[in-house]
């Protein structure tokens, strides 16, 4: 499937321009749905001045961005201040390098495949890059010289570590049954028919993957570090303008590359029962893109939702369910996925055992917390009680 | 070509930014240089074709390592350093010891250097001829260091680098520099790194996570206070 070299040059830029593209026209079609759903559940309309349905909105608000007046305190580090900003985008649309947004394209008699590079550490990279995300977050709030802006990088600080480690090993069951660190080879693996996804085989593994995306992306219930109601607007405390817009469309991507690598980890890819396979050479590389597109289109969806439903957790609830929930879960997880698979070879029993432990993970650690509660009036309100009211 | 380019920016960058640590006075200027050195690095691991240590480079120094930096720094809120004026006798030792060690890297450089340089003449005289026993000994090298054998290489990676020819000792010296070049970009793939990690270094690889093992328990004691409640 070598292509020759200037096809694989021109192909490539072509796929970087229209990915970045899709990216920057997601963002803003994200942050008109994101208004529109929470008109939605909050049952009201939502934008619908600008344009018909209010479709204009984003650019209304881009334009709003572009011409307010762009201040640099006085009292901040300016090169670091201006640099945050831009260290928090481009890992962002860096790491859609590496994601394979369909199988392949053929255009007179060249195979291309719809992913900009299948380098075979793939999901490393994935991992590499967005563990600097946080010095955008950090930076930023540091160059600010504000006492409120620091108190939100160092909360976004602390939440990103710990549930970077949650991010990382709840992949490495994926890869150990997969094989392969190319997120594409993942992809292929995992079959066309919904039952056979990753996220059945490690159900426990992909929700935990779920909620450090969230934490990691610093959206609700996650968002302490910009917590309005604490730190004014935490890190971004002392951005205007364009400044402001970056950090805003930074947030964007993170979580519309954070739900295409879910989806191609735990979603199968662009995979859904067999329509990929459809039509020609060429058409059935627009459906698969076509499929992907939806599914990550879902995961964006389910971001919102969450967002609109669930409160923020307090900093203790937050490093409790980090720490003492989700990590134990991912490393059973671990040792149950390669031990049952080491004896039975079957995914079946896999996904089975990956839940009942999960289940017994959380059984033992929410008694022992219960335990220290009574012991320490002070911590009355752990994520326990909060789950039950919630539920409630 | 391309490769001298990536050695050249990622290796200025790299000493640039080493440069910058010790010369910012601001301790978070130090450490985005010092963030920025680990980054060039990673970018020379991956102009040697060692993507994996790579992306593990930037996962744990500049991902993980730094950030942990940058949290104590803000926390204890350093603000300018003072440097003393007067010469410290460690200063004396650190810049005796520095001088040794770029004495030595120029040296080797240069030996390595002598090496490079005459064999591209030789190189051209002989496009087309058989592969040179330099070559050899760099496959003999990644055979050893890989636990490959020369079967498993004739059988796998020569037959992609020509259709015709199935065995090493028969590859012209182009042929053989793409052989080497394939091999070291497979090499640093992560499953032959776990292959040798576990099994021609697993003793010094259990010792590693043992006395990493040690350093999470001393923390833990350290850390921990002695409070009535804690007890149970």
């Amino acid at each position: 499937m070598d292509l020759p070299f200037h096809v694989l040059i021109i192909s490539s830029l072509i796929k970087i321009v229209v990915v970045v593209h899709i990216l920057l026209i997601g963002v803003m079609a994200m942050i008109l749905a994101e208004r529109k759903v929470s008109g939605w559940i909050q049952d009201r309309h939502g934008p619908n001045r600008v344009g018909p349905w209010g479709i204009l909105q984003p650019i209304a608000d881009g334009i709003k961005f572009l011409l307010k007046e762009d201040l640099v305190p006085d009292h901040v580090d300016k090169p670091i201040y201006l640099l945050a900003p831009a260290i928090i985008l481009v890992p962002a649309l860096v790491t859609c390098g590496v994601v394979p947004f369909g199988s392949s394209i053929t255009i007179s008699g060249y195979e291309i495949p719809l992913q900009i590079a299948d380098i075979n550490i793939g999901i490393l990279y994935v991992l590499a890059i967005t563990s600097l995300g946080v010095y955008g977050v950090v930076l930023g709030a540091w160059a600010s010289n504000n006492k409120y802006s620091l108190l939100g990088g160092l909360r976004s600080s602390a939440q990103m570590i710990s549930y970077e480690l949650t991010l990382g090993l709840s992949i490495i069951g994926v890869l150990m049954l997969s094989g392969s660190l190319s997120l594409r080879d993942i992809a292929i693996q995992q079959g066309s028919y919904p039952w056979t996804w990753n996220f059945l085989i490690h159900f426990p593994a992909f929700l935990a993957f779920t909620t450090a995306a969230f934490a990691e992306t610093n959206r609700l219930p996650f968002d302490l570090a910009e917590a309005e109601q604490e730190l004014v607007g935490g890190y971004h405390t002392e951005y205007s303008s364009m400044k402001f817009a970056m950090y805003f469309m930074a947030e964007y991507m993170h979580m519309i590359v954070g739900s295409a690598v879910a989806v191609t980890l735990f979603l199968g890819g662009w995979h859904f029962f067999g329509l990929e396979t459809v039509g020609g050479p060429f058409w059935s590389g627009v459906i698969s893109f076509g499929i992907f597109f939806a599914k990550t289109a879902f995961f964006l969806f389910v971001f919102i939702w969450v967002r609109w439903t669930l409160p923020r957790f307090r900093y203790d609830q937050l490093m409790n369910l980090g720490w003492k929930f989700l990590l134990p879960i991912v490393i059973t997880t671990i040792v149950v996925t390669a031990t049952v698979w080491a004896f039975t070879q079957s995914k079946v029993w896999v996904g089975i055992l990956n839940v009942v432990a999960a289940f017994i993970v959380v059984a033992i650690v929410s008694t022992t917390v219960v335990m220290t509660r009574k012991l320490e009036p002070v911590e009355e309100r752990d994520i326990l009680s909060f789950t039950e009211e919630s539920s409630s | 070509m391309a490769e001298q380019i990536l050695f050249t920016v990622f290796g200025i960058l790299a000493v640039g930014s080493a440069i910058c640590v010790i010369t910012f006075k601001n301790p978070i200027h130090s450490a985005l240089a010092l963030v920025l050195t680990f980054f060039s690095l990673a970018g020379l691991f991956v102009s040697l074709g060692a993507y994996f240590v790579a992306a593990v480079q930037v996962i744990v120094y500049a991902g993980a390592i730094m950030v942990l930096f940058l949290f104590v720094i803000m926390l204890l809120n350093l603000g300018r350093l003072q440097t003393p004026r007067q010469i410290s006798k460690a200063k004396v030792f650190a810049v005796i010891l520095g001088i040794v060690l770029a004495a030595e890297a120029i040296y080797i450089g240069l030996k390595v250097y002598e090496g490079t340089a005459v064999s591209p003449a030789q190189r051209g005289s002989e496009v087309g001829a058989v592969i040179t026993s330099e070559q050899l000994n760099q496959i003999a090298a990644i055979e050893s260091a890989y636990r490959l054998d020369r079967s498993e290489i004739n059988s796998d990676y020569v037959p992609q680098i020509t259709s015709q020819k199935s065995n090493v000792d028969t590859l012209s010296a182009d042929e053989a520099d793409r052989l080497i070049k394939k091999l070291q970009g497979e090499m640093g793939n992560p499953d032959r790194i776990g292959t040798i990690l576990f099994t021609k270094f697993l003793l010094p690889f259990e010792v590693t996570s043992l006395i990493l093992l040690a350093a999470l328990i001393g923390v833990i004691v350290l850390v921990k206070r002695e409070t009535p409640n804690s007890a149970a």
